[in-house]
């Protein structure tokens, strides 16, 4: 064997050595540096879990809930009649995150995630790594969704960064976030369960319970808010001052996924807001329990309305300063800025909550407002528009394709036309399998200015309801039966789409 | 009687060990199967399998960690006192503690033991324990039964141990690789 000697050793390595690291040094240099080309704009977007655009301000709500959020409406686009994908948090954040709809992604369930062929078709894969990923599920439910696609995340923040304990296991497991997570924080240690782990479980509930009692809740007269059905607690303040201190400091340009819990209940508003809409005067409009409903009584769903309008109020306070700082900070100058929500909240009709089969507007009318860099006045959009359509938008904002696979489009104002024409759904299926055909559904299907609400499985029969939003928004007064001509049009319009969807799961 | 000597023998402590093996991968698997009909709604196979490790990798932990209780107690306590009858008072302690827990989170799932609460429950299930310890030593019954069904318990060891060993590499090698 032919020896090297000393001199041919160091040369060999002279050679290799730049040979290795001349391509990261160039890659580095494009991504850090783009050789004098401008950098694209930062996106953020800001998810407010559970979050009606019927209960701000901003949409006309009669209490003064969302006064920032009006202060921010002032420089961006409003989207006057934007829809949720689904009607709680898992289908409504993987419609956002995939630009597909829930009969498509079939993250359906409680607990469910996105269909495993399609993990690939993600917001965070669709702007590529030009851009540093940062994602912040602070949701246990949306960290589901959000930890499927951890191969095209560059920094993921747990659910518990920014809150007062850290006591999620998942978190331990980075290289099988999701599973762990589902596994060990959903089902082994749930609290609020029987527990599955006996010895270890009571253990880490006494821990808890410690934990938990010697939180300081001051500020909070009704106890912090909290994640619910999880040891995660925080206080707003340093939720979103921890946010604004966190962005500064990111590569740019970055794409921010910030999903937080508030205003999801439990309504716990800070000090001053407390006491906000108490005897103000304000009647909501009456309307009958709906057959499918709760039957909750009238005054039960005023109170917890109030309450919920509190806690939008105490986080828009907070909104307002983290604006405030992102301003001082430049950051609103060279960045897109979204805020919106994953589904909306219910207090009518004998229904609270949004863990309902009913898809009325309270629950899927969330809201939508776009800042886009350096944007000084408001546009206000009236044509209605879906999750679905913050993936193709974002696309072709950051100049990569559009994906076929995606089902929405670009918004209006932002590379997109108004497309009064155009049929958007709303899926509710959390009793249907993700693998099977979906024999328990609730579809709205919003088009112009109508909207035709199709229930299948919850009862013996299929039934129908049609609204003209426009002239009607309360959602009052069913047309079904009085315009069968238009209804039946809609009706085809509807099954055909659902159908089709669905096709591949029907033998 | 050193300390060393105190230290249960392999064949003291398998029918022990197998009693609480018995008693926490019941209770997990009876959890298992309550979940398992949402867990095919939006699960695959494959991802129920790994659910079903990690919640093995961790009835394993409890069950050695519920072991080291008797083991402890056999080399702190005199002789007379525990090892002599290791493996009917360890089982005898096992079945009492774990007993009264799942009873007790059979009655009041939702229920969250502050600190305090939960010595309160584990000073009760020592009383039993206690209680039992009187009983077993005046009715010859007893003792034969606990005896009986910890060495017949020790037939799930042949099935959990390998079940958790699997579950194991599963749970390291999705955490490594």
């Amino acid at each position: 064997m032919t020896k090297i000697s000393r001199r041919s050793f160091l040369k060999l390595m002279g050679a290799i050595a730049p040979a290795v690291l001349m391509p990261s040094a160039f890659s580095w240099l494009d991504k850090n540096l783009r050789l004098g080309v401008p950098s694209k704009p930062n996106v953020i977007i800001f998810v407010f879990d559970a979050m009606s655009a019927r209960n701000l301000s901003v949409y006309g709500y009669p209490r003064q809930t969302a006064p920032n959020l009006e202060r921010f409406a002032e420089r961006a686009n409003v989207y006057h009649s934007h829809h949720s994908g689904g009607n709680y948090t898992i289908p409504g954040t993987a419609s956002l995150l995939t630009g597909t709809y829930p009969w498509t992604h079939r993250a359906i369930n409680y607990s469910g995630v996105v269909k495993r062929s399609l993990v690939e078709n993600n917001i965070f894969r669709t702007l590529g790594d030009d851009y540093h990923r940062l994602a912040f599920p602070q949701n246990i439910w949306s960290s589901f969704i959000v930890s499927q696609f951890d191969a095209d995340i560059d920094t993921f923040l747990p659910s518990d960064t920014f809150g007062e304990n850290n006591s999620l296991l998942g978190n331990y497991f980075p290289r099988d976030r999701n599973l762990a997570i589902r596994a060990l924080d959903d089902f082994v240690f749930k609290i609020g369960g029987p527990p599955v782990a006996l010895i270890l479980q009571s253990l880490k509930n006494a821990s808890y319970s410690r934990e938990t009692a010697l939180l300081d809740s001051q500020g909070y007269p009704r106890g912090l808010p909290h994640v619910i059905n999880y040891p995660l607690y925080f206080r707003l303040e340093n939720l979103l001052s921890g946010l604004a201190a966190l962005l500064p400091k990111q590569p740019s340009p970055f794409f921010a996924y910030l999903h937080l819990f508030p205003p999801h209940a439990p309504y716990r508003p800070s000090r001053k807001f407390n006491k906000y809409f108490v005897s103000d005067g304000f009647v909501p409009v009456d309307k009958p329990a709906h057959r499918l409903s709760d039957h909750l009584s009238q005054s039960v769903l005023d109170v917890a309305r109030r309450s919920y309008d509190q806690y939008i109020a105490s986080l828009d306070e907070e909104f307002g300063k983290l604006m405030d700082k992102m301003e001082k900070a430049g950051i609103l100058e060279n960045s897109y800025v979204v805020v919106t929500s994953d589904h909306g909240e219910m207090f009518e009709r004998g229904e609270k909550n949004h863990e309902t089969p009913l898809l009325y507007e309270p629950i899927i009318h969330v809201p939508l407002l776009i800042s886009s860099p350096g944007q000084k006045i408001r546009h206000d959009v009236y044509s209605p528009t879906n999750a679905v359509d913050l993936l193709p938008t974002f696309a072709s904002l950051a100049g990569t394709p559009i994906p076929s696979w995606s089902e929405g489009k670009p918004l209006p104002g932002l590379g997109g036309v108004e497309d009064l024409d155009r049929a958007t759904f709303t899926v509710e299926a959390k009793l249907s399998s993700a693998f099977g055909p979906l024999h328990k559904a609730t579809v709205a299907m919003r088009k112009g200015n109508h909207k035709l609400i199709y229930y299948t499985g919850y009862e013996a029969e299929e039934t129908f309801e049609l609204y003209d939003m426009e002239n009607d928004p309360e959602e009052l007064d069913d047309l079904y039966p009085s315009e069968p001509s238009f209804a039946k049009q809609l009706r085809k319009e509807l099954l055909e789409s659902f159908l089709a969807a669905d096709k591949s799961y029907r033998k | 009687m050193n300390i060393v000597k105190k230290i249960p023998k392999l064949e003291q402590i398998a029918p022990v060990y197998a009693v609480i093996v018995l008693l926490v991968y019941t209770w997990s698997l009876l959890l298992f199967f309550w979940r398992l009909p949402s867990l095919l709604q939006s699960s695959t196979v494959g991802e129920i399998g790994v659910f079903f490790s990690y919640m093995a990798v961790v009835d394993l932990l409890e069950s050695l960690l519920v072991l080291m209780v008797p083991v402890a107690l056999s080399i702190i306590l005199p002789a007379q006192w525990f090892y002599d009858q290791f493996v009917v008072k360890g089982s005898s302690m096992v079945l009492l503690c774990l007993g009264s827990l799942m009873f007790y989170y059979d009655n009041l799932p939702g229920e969250i033991l502050s600190p305090r609460e939960l010595l309160l429950k584990l000073l009760g299930a020592a009383l039993a324990f206690f209680i039992f310890m009187f009983l077993i030593a005046r009715i010859g019954f007893l003792e034969r039964f606990v005896r009986e069904f910890s060495n017949r318990a020790v037939i799930f060891l042949y099935f959990w141990i390998p079940v958790s060993v699997i579950s194991l590499l599963v749970v390291l090698v999705r955490n490594i690789f």
